[in-house]
C-alpha cells in the first residue's frame, strides 16, 4: 500500500484517506528538524506501524496529527480537517474523535481504573450514571472490570496500558494512536496489548503505532512506514 | 448536559481544595488579613464621615447686624434672607437675648457680664438652610451672599474648622482608595500564586484533559471557582474579623467615641458597602484566575 506522495493537491473532503501528510516538516526551536518533508496517507481503518530509533520523529509525527504540535511547513489533513490551521474549538472536537496511548500510560495515581476512563467521557458532559456504566464497559472490553476500583499503582504495567487504552477506547474514536505502547512491557505482555489492538481494528478503527520494536509489525502482520532522522525512510 | 459538567467542575474543585487544604487556608487567611485592612479602613471612613455630616446639618450661619438698624431696616434684611431659596428659616435675635444667652452658656461665670456699661452684643439672625444646602461648599456660597447685604455687619458659619475636618476626610478617601488598590492587588497576587501551584501539581491531569478533548474553559473552570471561593471567601473572613473587632471596640470605647463624636453611635459598614466588599473579593478572585490562566494556555 503506497503511503509516500508527492505533489498532491490538498483536499480536505472526507475520503478514504483519514490522515493526509503533505510534505509536513516540523522545526522545533533552536532549528532542530524533527521531521523533514514528509508525506504519508493512512486509508480509514487501516493498521499502520511507524517505526524507527529513538529521536527518528516518531512521537513527533503523532503529536502533530493530535494538534499538540503545529506543522512548521506542509499541510496536514486528519479527517477532512485541515489540522495545520485548524481553530481551538475543532481541535477539541479532533481530539475527541482521536484516541490515544503513550508509552508511561498517562494515568492519574490519585485516581482509580475507573475515574481515570471516565475522564474521557466527564468532558462531554455526560450524565455520571451514563460515565459510570460506559468506563466500567470500556474496562471490561480490556478485562480489567474486576479491577475498576484500584489505583494505578496498584496495577501491572500491562494492566495499566490496558486502563490507558480503556480511555482511549471509551469514546469510540476514529484514530487510535499509540506511541511506544509497549515500550514499558515484556515480550508476552506487549504481545496482549498488540492482540488488544488487533481486536480494535478489527472493529473498524484506524490505529497508528509508533515503535522501535521491529517484531510487533511482523506479529500483527501489519504494514508500516520507518523514520529516520525525521525523514521518511522507507514505506509499507 | 452544562449542569453534569458543572457537577464535574464542583467535584473537581473541592477535590482541588481538599488536596492542597494547607496552601488554600494559608491563601484564604491571607486574603482576608489584607481585606480586613481594607475594610476597617473604610470602617473608620464612614464613620468619621458620618460625623461630618451630623456636623454639617447642625452648621447654621449667623448674621450680624449693624448696630442702629431701625425696625423696618432689619425687616428688610430679614426678608431677603428668607427669600432665598436655600433658607429654611430665619430667627431673630435681639443684643438683649444674645447676652442672657451669653450669660445662661458662661454659667457661674456669668456674674462678669454685669460690670458691662452697656450691651456689646450687636442684634443678630440665625439662618437655617434647607437640607440639600447643609454642606460646606452651599453654606459658604450662601454666607458670601448674605454677607454683601446692606445692614450686615458680619457673617460667622464656623467652617474654618470644617474645611480642615472635610479636608482630612478627603484625604483619609483618597488614602483608602490607594491603599486600597494596593490591597486588592497583594490579594491577586496571593490567590493567583495558590492557583499557580494547583496548576503545577494538577500538571499532568491538564495535560491528559487536554489530549482527550477537554476545553481550555472545561480545564480552567475548576481553577475559576476555586480562585472565586477565595476571593469571597477572603471578603466573609475580614468582614467577620471586622465584624468581632467593632463589637469588641463598641462595648470598651462606645463612651469615649460618643464623647468625641457628639452623640454618633459608631456604625458598621453599611449593607450596600458590605455588598461592595464581598463583591470586591469575587473580582480579585476573577482578575486572579484570569491572570493566572494567561500563564498556563496551550501552546500550539
Amino acid at each position: 500500500m503506497p503511503h509516500e506522495i508527492s505533489n498532491m493537491a490538498v483536499s480536505t473532503e472526507v475520503n478514504s484517506k483519514i490522515i493526509q501528510l503533505f510534505n509536513v516538516t516540523k522545526t522545533y526551536s533552536g532549528g532542530v528538524a524533527a521531521l523533514e518533508d514528509v508525506s504519508v496517507q493512512v486509508e480509514r481503518g487501516e493498521f499502520l506501524f511507524i517505526s524507527g530509533s529513538s529521536g527518528a520523529g516518531k512521537t513527533t509525527l503523532l503529536k502533530i496529527i493530535l494538534g499538540v504540535e503545529r506543522v512548521t511547513q506542509g499541510q496536514l489533513v486528519v479527517n477532512g480537517r485541515n489540522v495545520t490551521r485548524i481553530p481551538r474549538r475543532e481541535l477539541t472536537q479532533l481530539r475527541k474523535e482521536t484516541g490515544f496511548v503513550f508509552q508511561d500510560f498517562k494515568l492519574l495515581e490519585n485516581r482509580s481504573a475507573l475515574e481515570n476512563v471516565a475522564l474521557a467521557l466527564q468532558i462531554r458532559g455526560l450524565p455520571p450514571g451514563e460515565v459510570r456504566q460506559r468506563a466500567y464497559h470500556a474496562l471490561r472490553a480490556v478485562g480489567l472490570a474486576d479491577k475498576r476500583d484500584q489505583n494505578p499503582l496498584c496495577l501491572s504495567g500491562g494492566e495499566q496500558q490496558r486502563v490507558a487504552i480503556a480511555r482511549a477506547l471509551v469514546n469510540n474514536p476514529l484514530i487510535l494512536l499509540a506511541d511506544e505502547p509497549t515500550g514499558n512491557l515484556d515480550a508476552g505482555l506487549s504481545r496482549e496489548i498488540m492482540d488488544q489492538f488487533l481486536e480494535i481494528h478489527e472493529r473498524g478503527t484506524t490505529l497508528l503505532v509508533a515503535t522501535h520494536n521491529e517484531s510487533l509489525p511482523a506479529y500483527c502482520g501489519k504494514s508500516r512506514i520507518v523514520l529516520d532522522q525525521g525523514r521518511l525512510a522507507k514505506d509499507g | 448536559m452544562w449542569a453534569y459538567k458543572l457537577l464535574y467542575h464542583l467535584k473537581t474543585t473541592v477535590q482541588n481544595i481538599r488536596e492542597h487544604r494547607a496552601t488554600v487556608l494559608m491563601s484564604l487567611a491571607a486574603v482576608g488579613f489584607t481585606l480586613l485592612l481594607l475594610a476597617s479602613y473604610l470602617l473608620l471612613l464612614t464613620n468619621l464621615q458620618a460625623i461630618g455630616e451630623r456636623l454639617g446639618k447642625e452648621l447654621q450661619i449667623m448674621l450680624y447686624l449693624e448696630t442702629g438698624l431701625s425696625g423696618k431696616e432689619r425687616a428688610r434684611v430679614q426678608d431677603a434672607v428668607t427669600a432665598r431659596e436655600e433658607v429654611e428659616g430665619v430667627e431673630y435675635c435681639s443684643p438683649q437675648e444674645a447676652l442672657r444667652s451669653l450669660g445662661e452658656a458662661m454659667g457661674e461665670a456669668a456674674h462678669v457680664l454685669k460690670g458691662l456699661e452697656e450691651n456689646p452684643l450687636p442684634p443678630s439672625l440665625e439662618v437655617r438652610l434647607k437640607k440639600p444646602y447643609r454642606n460646606l461648599e452651599a453654606i459658604e456660597e450662601v454666607a458670601r451672599v448674605l454677607s454683601e447685604l446692606k445692614g450686615v455687619a458680619d457673617v460667622e458659619y464656623g467652617g474654618g474648622w470644617m474645611k480642615r475636618f472635610f479636608a482630612f476626610v478627603r484625604v483619609l478617601r483618597w488614602l483608602a482608595l490607594s491603599l486600597g488598590l494596593l490591597l486588592l492587588f497583594a490579594s491577586v497576587i496571593v490567590i493567583s500564586s495558590t492557583l499557580t501551584l494547583g496548576f503545577y501539581s494538577r500538571k499532568e491531569e491538564i495535560e491528559i484533559l487536554r489530549l482527550v478533548g477537554a476545553t481550555e474553559w472545561y480545564i480552567r473552570f475548576p481553577f475559576f471557582l476555586e480562585s472565586l471561593l477565595q476571593g469571597i471567601g477572603g471578603a466573609v473572613l475580614a468582614l467577620g474579623l471586622l465584624w468581632i473587632l467593632f463589637q469588641g471596640f463598641r462595648v470598651n470605647m462606645g463612651t469615649s467615641w460618643s464623647l468625641f463624636a457628639g452623640w454618633i453611635q459608631p456604625h458598621f459598614l453599611s449593607t450596600p458597602m458590605t455588598i461592595t466588599l464581598i463583591f470586591l473579593g469575587a473580582m480579585v478572585g476573577v482578575i486572579s484566575s484570569l491572570l493566572t490562566f494567561s500563564r498556563f494556555s496551550e501552546e500550539r
